[in-house]
């Protein structure tokens, strides 16, 4: 019989490493540069073909699998496995709680809620799903999708990822890796090439998001630049100055590790954004945005199920297929990253706690932050300003500078979004790439060092390679149609996480009433003996003393 | 003055019954308790079907009850009025919280063994069910009750424990000592230095205490103290605090300020009940905040 060797026990070539699943991924994204650089424009056209058709065809299938990742959520949270403690009853929190939601909001959304919080809802609002453009019904409906994009469904993702991450490597000891979820069906066998298989899935999903993430990000970063600072060039050289910079102080905090790196960036990043966020509300229509916060969010939960649902059956339009299929797609793309940075952070953490921290704490604060800026952008619009609407349809990255133009203090409050951008860059980049570290060493939750500085640098140096040679655009198409496979692995994660924590509940269940009925009917039996002794000595008394009284008269 | 017209006493046949028994002994002296209802009910289906064709003429509600009776000629030396009373129901905590409601009970006292040996579920299920006051009595308890630990969150709940610990203290010449736990609160992150909002933070809660003692005079003189919980839950530092200062009573209201118990911490009397902690644990009923 053939050992199993753990995959984070595995050495390739002297090095800590899965080799199979580091070595394949590394030749994968080699080979998938050359190609794109090579045939950038078919690669594009070829990409973009697969995510129309996965829209078109199988858009339905995303829709149903992101409600039923947030209705199983729930049903976790709100039932018995709710108790269940990730790493065991007396498992304890390894980071605080406002700690643990600065890193699993920094990882999971910051970047892109910067630009789209304006662009997204002025967007729908120009081109709404349904209704007449420009119209005050059009204004809510706009809040009400871009809060269906960037709220519960897309938390839900993340949640289910961490959680089942977190569950199989801290509950039963397996390596925080997304094989390891897939113990309850494929027992030992997680450790051999379908588990191969499925990691080095997830490395390209995380290193080809992030990587396009982070050079498309820098085309944004230096045309914000270059419009608050005119001496700034937006060309390819400060482009690339930045990758380095990101890159460098990325990989300065990956190498510090979790705690001194990565938690610290990501709690000032919070803290910078809050600070916006309270200048946004204070500088603007404080009252307004209060009121349509309150609004939205009751608008949100209002129409909940009719858009969760809504499939866009009777049009003949193909809106939905560039917005909520794309961000699905995104979502359960990224979901291998942000779902395992969650499950690092998260150990100690009660499943019921774990999914309502997940869920409501950084949806709710998305929900505002996309009320301040977006709402306000709205208001804007309809009261005849078009500067904003203007600059969205003709350059996404510029829409934060110009909509804070309309503020006082605006280069202030400029030069704290453009340092907002670069930390959530930062804290993008070096979250992602511990995760990929983690998976490429075999699922180490203390990944080596030289590990942590090379997939650093490998995801700054694709990003500047794309950046200069393009292709960028494509790789992003293609890694959205990874979501694909990636939605029907999701909807087995389900099933093996529900198995792997009904197993733990029976087990725990079982074992306490088996205890306690055994130690009860013990009790009886020796509360029975007792009595009957006792009965015995008693009727043994009795005897001896009617001896003694019949003794005399004998 | 505290003054118990009912009481009921939970027995489940095991040793801590005997401790069970003599402690309700030591509070019937020590406070007026009128009647003191002895409860056993037998889970007949945690018997099996072997044991029960065993003992197929045994009238175990019989033994029971004449078991219990020796119990309390043994340890149960006092004036005070009491009944044994054992039933056979399916679910204890219904029968319990139907005797309680039939019999005006206002204290329960139950025990409770430590985690390795029992799991603690039908304690959980009075703490939700039962109306009146519940005192938990640990297997393994520190018998010397000088101190008693009252901690409090202001709410409505606490501060009616506190002045029932206050009564008690003062009858039976106990020392009293009230405990806050506080976080930072979020409204401080991130514009306060960390030094900052934890000095901010205990200004607020100093203000909060001497809010308290003027509203209730009576615990002007009562030493009170309060720690951040820093990473920590509020139990966990309440059971620190416990440890540290070797109390022998811990008196707590059963509804505080958490305004969602089950998202993070369950209830804090709920994991107080689960954590093995060994000194008696009061858990105070306030008919105010049902109402």
């Amino acid at each position: 019989m053939t050992k199993v060797v753990r995959s984070d026990s595995k050495k390739s070539f002297g090095l800590a490493v899965n080799g199979p699943v580091f070595w394949t991924s590394t030749a994968f994204l080699v080979i998938s540069i050359v190609l794109v650089l090579l045939f950038q424009e078919g690669a594009e056209e070829v990409f973009s073909q697969m995510q129309r058709f996965v829209a078109e065809k199988v858009g339905w299938l995303f829709i149903l699998s992101v409600n039923i990742f947030l209705i199983f959520c729930l049903y976790l949270a709100f039932t018995d496995f709710g108790k269940i403690r990730l790493g065991g009853k007396d498992a304890e929190p390894e980071f605080s709680t406002t700690s643990w939601f600065a890193m699993l909001f920094s990882a999971g959304m910051g970047i892109g809620l910067l630009f789209w919080s304006i662009a997204e809802p002025v967007s729908h609002f120009q081109t709404p799903p349904l209704g007449e453009p420009g119209s005050v019904e059009a204004a809510e409906t706009a809040m009400n999708v871009t809060f269906l994009h960037w709220g519960l469904h897309a938390w839900g993702i993340y949640a289910l990822v961490g959680l089942a991450l977190a569950y199989f490597t801290y509950s039963r000891n397996l390596p925080l890796t997304i094989r390891s979820v897939f113990y309850p069906f494929l027992g030992e066998r997680i450790h051999g090439w379908i588990g191969d298989v499925i990691d080095i899935l997830a490395v390209l999903a995380t290193i080809f998001g992030l990587a396009t993430s982070l050079g498309l990000g820098v085309k944004q970063v230096a045309a914000g630049l270059s419009h608050v600072f005119p001496a700034v060039a937006n060309d390819v050289t400060t482009q690339v100055l930045l990758i380095a910079g990101i890159t460098a102080v990325a990989t300065v905090s990956v190498v510090m590790g979790i705690d001194k790196g990565v938690r610290f960036l990501s709690e000032w990043n919070m803290r910078i954004a809050l600070l916006l966020l309270l200048a946004v509300i204070v500088l603007g229509s404080t009252v307004f945005i209060l009121g349509a916060f309150v609004q939205n969010t009751g608008s949100y939960l209002g129409s909940f199920m009719r858009w969760s649902y809504w499939n866009e059956a009777y049009s003949n339009r193909d809106w939905q297929g560039g917005w909520t299929i794309f961000y699905w797609g995104w979502w359960i793309a990224w979901s291998p990253f942000v779902g395992t940075f969650i499950a690092r952070v998260s150990k100690g953490r009660t499943v019921r706690e774990f999914i309502l921290g997940v869920l409501i704490v950084p949806s709710l604060l998305t929900f505002l932050w996309i009320t301040a800026f977006g709402s306000t952008a709205i208001r804007e619009i309809l009261s005849g300003n078009e500067t904003i609407a203007t600059a969205v349809s003709e350059d996404v990255s510029t829409a934060l500078f110009i909509f804070f133009e309309q503020f006082p203090f605006s280069t202030i409050l400029s030069i704290i979004g453009i340092i907002l951008v670069a930390g959530f860059f930062i804290t993008s980049s070096d979250s992602g790439s511990l995760v990929i570290d983690s998976i490429t060493s075999g699922g180490k939750i203390d990944s080596p060092v030289g590990l942590r500085i090379f997939w650093a640098l490998t995801e700054g140096a694709i990003a500047a390679v794309l950046l200069i040679g393009g292709g960028l655009q494509a790789l992003q198409t293609a890694s959205i149609v990874t979501g694909l496979p990636f939605a029907i692995i999701l909807l087995l994660m389900c099933f093996s996480l529900y198995r792997g924590l009904k197993e733990e509940l029976d087990e725990e269940n079982k074992a306490g009433k088996t205890r306690e009925r055994k130690a009860y009917q013990q009790l009886v039996t020796e509360m029975l003996a007792k009595r009957a002794q006792k009965q015995e000595a008693k009727a043994a008394e009795g005897k001896a003393q009617d001896s003694k009284t019949t003794k005399p008269n004998q | 003055m505290i003054a118990i017209n009912s009481m009921m006493v939970c027995l489940d046949l095991s040793e801590v019954d005997e401790k069970l028994v003599a402690f309700t002994r030591t509070i019937c002296k020590l406070l007026e308790v009128k009647k003191v209802y002895f409860v056993h009910n037998i889970k007949i289906y945690d018997l099996s079907d072997d044991f029960r064709e065993l003992f197929e003429n045994v009238d175990l509600e019989q033994e029971i009850e004449a078991n219990i009776e020796d119990l309390l000629q043994e340890q149960f030396n006092c004036p005070t009025e009491y009944e044994i009373l054992v039933s056979e129901e399916p679910n204890t905590e219904i029968i319990l919280a139907d005797i309680v409601k039939r019999y005006k009970v206002e204290l329960t006292l139950i025990g409770k063994k430590s985690s390795e040996k029992g799991t603690g579920s039908l304690g959980i299920k009075l703490l939700r069910i039962l109306p009146c006051s519940m005192l938990v009595f640990p297997e393994e308890t520190r018998h010397d009750i000088q101190h008693v630990l009252v901690p409090i969150d202001f709410s409505e709940a606490s501060v009616h424990a506190m002045r029932l610990s206050k009564s008690l203290a003062d009858q039976l010449g106990l020392q009293l000592e009230l405990l806050h736990v506080y976080r930072l609160p979020t409204q401080y992150f991130p514009l306060l230095s960390e030094e900052r909002a934890v000095r901010t933070a205990e200004e607020h809660v100093k203000g909060k205490f001497r809010t308290l003692q003027k509203k209730h005079k009576e615990i002007a003189d009562v030493p009170y103290h309060f720690v951040r919980a820093a990473g920590k839950s509020i139990p966990e530092r309440i059971v620190k605090h416990l440890d540290k200062k070797k109390h022998g009573l811990l008196v707590l209201g059963l509804k505080g300020n958490d305004p969602l118990p089950s998202l993070s911490l369950g209830s804090v009397p709920t994991i107080l009940y689960n954590t093995d902690i060994n000194v008696p644990l009061w858990l105070v009923y306030s008919e105010d905040v049902i109402r």
